[in-house]
């Protein structure tokens, strides 16, 4: 990336739905066991879960409100609106064209919807920083959410258990300061595992009203439909241990860079045990280790932004530091990178992150 | 001997033994391999086809 024109993060916030999903209310469906030994293996004792009626937009624009006021941005600078989620409003249109209206942004303003889970970020933000420095754009506004609480099914305790729902706002600004912003990005897919996390009767290759919500039961206990997302457990968490390590490392080899070079390093919070194996892998100290998940679950593709909002609020973003951020997940897909922050850092964002209606 | 024999026996446990078998034998089972094992049967075989390979 030898441009001179870069982009940065110069601010995020997250929100959360005010309703919690405690393993206290779990065990009382699942078991006290069952739930003690997922819990102890996940890291998440509690979740927060959207209540029907509230969607990932309505806590994106709840996110996007709070940081657009606390940082006096005028609704009028941003030019760039993009939507990350797998619960949008609707099939048809781009939810980003209604958080547009919602948010009364100018109608210059470029608004479109990316549809990637837990690996999204990397990609929303790649895709922000295109435009930023093509000069399409020079102030973007990245969401990132999902409600996947609506998307499961109440009986499938493997995926009950791990997930919350949540929505960050991340506000980018093309820059000319040198060496600040994103120092680069590494993706990758692999599509012949999209099988293994998917709802099967979701879309047009097997339409809901056409496939009925037959109710089948695993070798676990887990209660499923076709209606409802359904993930192959140990595939995913395979998979998970044995890609990230790699791709973390060509990611760095790529910009030339080590652990060691890095302050932190921000990994998708798909649980807690998988993290710290990762971890273990790339032998990252435990000062450049990060964890926001056990008040509020899995947030599939909230997770990662939420995760570094926190940090930023923990005060664990070192100005003038580098920061990794590594994604992965459905698709199965995943996506990388690494963060170049400015000597003199903003403040973390501050306002409330509840879900008020 | 499945997994519908062992309570213990989830998706964490599969990855646990899945991982214990690849360092023994010094292989690397497949996402779909791994997807695959619900029994004793079906991690042997997994074990089988990727010794093979």
């Amino acid at each position: 990336m030898k441009n001179t024109m870069n982009s940065q993060i110069s601010a995020v916030h997250y929100c959360l739905p005010s309703e919690r999903l405690t393993n206290e209310d779990l065990a009382k469906r699942f078991g006290e066991k069952t739930v003690a030994s997922i819990s102890r293996m996940s890291g998440i004792v509690e979740r927060r879960v959207a209540r029907p009626g509230v969607t990932a937009a309505d806590l994106a624009v709840c996110a996007a409100e709070r940081l657009l006021q606390e940082k006096k941005i005028e609704r009028d600078k941003i030019d760039l609106l993009v939507f990350a989620s797998q619960t949008p409003d609707y099939q048809i249109p781009a939810t980003s064209c209604i958080i547009h209206n919602r948010l009364r942004l100018r109608q210059s303003c470029a608004s479109f919807d990316i549809n990637l889970g837990c690996s999204a970020y990397p990609y929303t933000l790649a895709v922000a920083h295109g435009l930023l420095v093509s000069g399409a754009a020079r102030t973007a506004l990245v969401l990132n959410a999902d409600t996947i609480s609506h998307v499961l099914h109440p009986g499938d305790r493997s995926l009950v258990t791990l997930h919350g729902d949540a929505a960050a706002a991340t506000l980018l600004e093309s820059t000319n300061e040198p060496d600040v912003g994103f120092v680069g990005f590494h993706f990758g897919t692999d599509g012949a595992g999209a099988k293994h996390i998917l709802i099967p009767a979701s879309g047009t290759r097997s339409p809901r009203g056409e496939v009925d919500a037959v109710e089948t039961t695993d070798d676990n206990g887990n209660i499923s439909s076709p209606h409802h997302l359904q993930m192959n457990g140990a595939a995913v968490f395979h998979f998970s241990l044995y890609k990230v390590p790699v791709v973390i490392r060509e990611a760095l080899d790529k910009y030339r860079l080590r652990i060691d070079d890095l302050d932190l390093v921000l990994l998708h919070q798909a649980n807690r045990t998988m993290d710290d194996m990762i971890y273990k892998a790339l032998k990252v100290p435990l000062e450049k280790q990060f964890y926001f998940i056990e008040k509020v679950g899995n947030a599939a593709g909230a997770s990662t932004p939420m995760l570094l909002a926190e940090a930023w609020r923990q005060g664990r973003l070192r100005p003038g530091s580098k920061c990794l951020i590594a994604a992965f997940g459905n698709g199965l897909s995943w996506g990388i990178t690494i963060i170049q922050w400015p000597g003199v850092l903003g403040q973390a964002v501050q306002a409330a992150v509840d879900y008020i209606e | 001997m499945s997994k519908s024999d062992i309570p213990e026996w989830d998706s964490v446990a599969t990855v646990r033994l899945v991982l214990s078998v690849e360092q023994e034998f010094g292989i690397h089972l497949s996402t779909d391999q791994v997807a695959d094992i619900r029994d004793v049967a079906s991690l042997v075989q997994a074990i089988e086809t990727s010794i093979k390979r």
